[in-house]
């Protein structure tokens, strides 16, 4: 090379910024900026908009009933074949980085708004086994799960559910009952006989919005003295909190905050979450099982939570724990709108 | 049983681009590509105060250019680096100011070919990288911009005149006339020889 150039190239490296990668304010910067405003939380995600349209743009996830049973038997992670992982450029170092990119990206989303007799209808797919001391049942699955839950509460709502890769099969129906006046009737066949309640809203008021009170919130004591450590607990409780928040994006971005401060968090490249869309996972292990919070990519929108055995032995260690502790499951959110009422898809 | 397709995750970038037409948060794979080393690139040219204001500038003019990308191009690296440019373009006072302040900056050690020149080579590299700075601040911005493209940004003279819209005939023209420039301020010493390595 000639030695200007040689020279000018020495100058180049000389130059260098210190750090691997650009500061990471910058994608939250640039992202932001580039996000469309929608006046309601999306009734139709990205992933799940471009999943039926095969082929458009190269990029398509589209539900998948195999590897989901792969998913739950004992082995390594849950893994999607890809050839290569889209970020060349940027890989974040660690759980936490993918938690506070995630809550970045949440608190650009507005607040869904309804009215207190509305529902929150709720598309998902779910796989659950359980298993109970000395024997195992698993349920067939995956399910997908059309929920129609009261806003404040008080108005009855449905769960309905099916197999998911069969659209001809009947939908198994579970009344939600409203409660209202401090009573609701829990059978249909005797709706005199009421039971004393507390509003079940599908909004809930209660959940901090702020990290700190989020953590103390994912930390309160163990009821249900399930054995495993605080840390765990207060990391499974993660995906319990994003499903009652998901109309309210304050909540879910102080509880990814708050779960970024939790140790012992590894980052898992390539997971699928129920519905078979590719992501990386925010993953902690204990007693044999291992939670994965699985994020979209690209983006870092929360796709779903797997609970897979971590460990062949892992079943023998639950027979110790209470029946509560051995089901395994796998829950993806697909689709979330406001509506009127029961049976309204959109 | 359904059929599973999965993202093909090394799609070029023509076709992240399209997708992002439909639905914009799919760009976000265009930047999580192409930020480290357009960061890396402005930040040499401009500096650390200046650098993540320029490329968020150059990302967010991506963006809203999009719908004008060549799709027949599966590679963006040209026109992102085009962008780029132009948004440097903005900041030219602020940049020479950090060559000329790298040009008064203490002469740097830089590796010796040999003990025994080791203090002359240090003090010669020294000196020579501050004429380099001067000379780099001294250039007109068309020149400089073809010439840093090549040396920092490793692109041919094909891509270079893509980036910039200009013809091939004028990207030779400009590099040439930095070139001389640099030799001639390096110095007599550093001009051995002046083959025109083509691309």
């Amino acid at each position: 090379m000639d030695t200007d150039l040689r020279m000018l190239a020495e100058l180049g490296d000389s130059l260098d910024p210190p750090a691997e990668g650009p500061p990471i304010e910058l994608r939250r910067r640039v992202l932001s900026a580039t996000r469309v405003t929608r006046r309601r939380w999306p009734a139709l995600s990205p992933g799940s908009r471009l999943a039926w349209q095969l082929g458009a743009a190269g990029v398509v996830a589209t539900a998948v009933i195999a590897t989901v049973g792969a998913g739950l038997l004992a082995g390594p992670p849950t893994h999607v074949a890809d050839p290569a992982p889209p970020s060349l450029a940027f890989r974040p170092a660690d759980a936490a980085q993918v938690l506070i990119l995630a809550a970045e990206r949440t608190e650009q989303e507005p607040e869904l708004r309804a009215r207190p007799d509305q529902f929150l209808f709720v598309e998902s797919n779910v796989q659950q086994r359980q298993l109970t001391v000395g024997s195992d049942v698993a349920v067939p699955g995956p399910q997908l799960t059309h929920s129609w839950l009261s806003v404040d509460g008080t108005h009855d709502g449905l769960t309905r559910s099916r197999p998911l890769g069969d659209p001809t099969a009947a939908w198994v129906d579970e009344r939600q009952p409203g409660c209202r006046d401090g009573r609701f009737a829990p059978t249909l066949d005797r709706p005199q006989h009421a039971e004393p309640c507390t509003p079940n809203p599908a909004y809930r008021a209660d959940l901090p919005t702020d990290p700190a009170t989020m953590r103390t919130y994912l930390y309160r004591p163990d009821e249900n003295h399930t054995g495993l450590s605080a840390d765990q607990v207060a990391f499974e409780r993660v995906s319990e909190v994003l499903g009652l928040s998901l109309g309210s994006p304050a909540v879910q971005a102080a509880v990814y905050r708050a779960a970024a401060q939790i140790p012992g968090t590894t980052i898992i490249e390539s997971v699928a979450d129920v519905a078979g869309r590719p992501g990386i996972a925010v993953a902690r292990t204990d007693t044999g099982i291992r939670t994965e919070l699985v994020f979209d990519r690209t983006t870092y929108r929360y796709l779903g939570t797997n609970r897979v055995f971590a460990d062949p032995s892992a079943a023998a260690a639950l027979n110790d724990h209470g029946w509560h502790l051995l089901s395994v499951s796998q829950e993806a959110v697909l689709r979330v709108a406001v509506v009127d009422k029961v049976g309204d898809l959109r | 049983m359904d059929v599973v397709v999965l993202p093909d995750l090394s799609d070029p970038d023509a076709l992240l681009i399209r997708a992002s037409w439909d639905d914009p948060d799919r760009f976000a794979a265009l930047y999580d590509r192409y930020a480290a080393q357009l960061y890396r690139y402005a930040y040499r040219r401009i500096g650390a105060a200046a650098a993540e204001d320029v490329v968020a500038e150059a990302f967010l003019a991506a963006f809203r250019r999009r719908h004008t990308y060549d799709l027949s191009r599966p590679d963006a690296r040209p026109w992102l680096f085009g962008i780029l440019t132009r948004e440097l373009g903005r900041h030219e006072r602020a940049e020479r100011a950090h060559y000329r302040a790298l040009a008064r900056s203490a002469a740097s050690s830089t590796p010796a070919d040999s003990p025994a020149d080791a203090v002359v080579d240090r003090v010669s590299a020294g000196a020579a990288r501050n004429q380099l700075a001067a000379a780099l601040a001294a250039l007109p911005a068309r020149d400089r911009d073809v010439l840093l493209l090549v040396a920092w940004g490793d692109f041919a003279y094909g891509d270079v005149a893509s980036a910039l819209d200009i013809p091939v005939g004028t990207v030779r023209s400009r590099l040439n006339r930095a070139r001389r420039k640099v030799r001639d301020a390096l110095g007599p010493t550093s001009t051995e020889r002046t083959s025109n390595d083509g691309h």
